[in-house]
């Protein structure tokens, strides 16, 4: 017998995020300390630790995504056919 | 630390990975579906090497072996967090979690650097990495489905700590989810 099968008719994708935390200006510093920068040797400048494919620098994010189930009518037909058949 | 930048056929140990989705929920109510995820910007993979050998060994070995007997249902990780974001308290924010602040410039944040706070495992990656200096939270462990870290291991591999850095890891780690807290 044919199963169910869900269909995606509405699909959203929403990200949580606070007010607060939108209007705050990016507070990390992405440049390794002084310190640590000498003991490795060349000093990798600012502009490059602050290009955006640099990983680590954003945060967790929840994504939420909502969707209805539809029953698929021609689906419906098939199976009434099958059982009465 | 020693990483290595050449992303093998298998997940290993050590590896670290960019946005890695973990699943919180599904609910399905009257045909409705509510779908709740967290990605985490960069994880490290925690399970043991030699259980991720067998599992691909057995998942794509030839001759195919007659059992599955050997073969993970999930991966072991666990996130980093950039740790300019941890001493803030701030790096959760955008779950809406509050964390506490960890003083970077006196000693909780020096037993930080330097692993001592048990919770936490402080990793700067060499300059060829191009990643922040980051912390490892121990207490937010989680597992992936090893067919989704698969699929996505090629796009999402950043580099793989070396061996002797990843057992140094993995050791704090199991020391950890052992602790004894007594009274």
């Amino acid at each position: 017998m044919p199963q169910d099968k869900y269909f995606y008719e509405e699909y959203e994708e929403t990200q949580k995020t606070s007010s607060s935390e939108e209007q705050k200006k990016p507070e990390v510093s992405t440049s390794r300390s002084p310190s640590t920068d000498h003991e490795r040797g060349p000093v990798v400048s600012q502009e490059y630790r602050l290009e955006e494919h640099l990983y680590g620098v954003s945060k967790p994010k929840r994504i939420v995504i909502r969707a209805r189930t539809i029953h698929n009518e021609s689906q419906n037909e098939e199976l009434k056919q099958n059982l009465s058949g | 630390m020693k990483v290595r930048t050449r992303n093998l056929n298998r997940i290993s140990q050590g590896d670290v990975y960019k946005e890695v989705e973990f699943l919180e929920y599904i609910v399905e109510k009257e045909g409705n579906i509510e779908i709740s995820k967290i990605v985490f910007p960069l994880v490290i993979v925690l399970t043991q090497d030699c259980d991720l050998a067998q599992d691909f060994k057995f998942r794509f070995g030839r001759p195919r072996p007659t059992t599955q007997d050997k073969l993970l249902l999930s991966v072991l990780v666990a996130p980093l967090y950039n740790v300019e974001h941890l001493y803030l308290g701030e790096h959760l924010s955008q779950l809406d979690i509050q964390m506490s602040t960890i003083n970077k410039g006196r000693t909780p944040g020096e037993n930080l650097r330097k692993n001592e706070t048990p919770r936490y495992h402080y990793i700067e990656f060499p300059d060829d990495v191009q990643v922040v200096p980051s912390v490892i939270d121990f207490k937010h462990y989680f597992s992936v489905n090893v067919q989704y870290l698969k699929r996505i291991k090629d796009t999402h591999f950043v580099c793989t700590v070396s061996p002797l850095y990843r057992e140094d890891i993995s050791q704090r780690f199991a020391s950890f989810l052992s602790r004894i807290g007594l009274p």
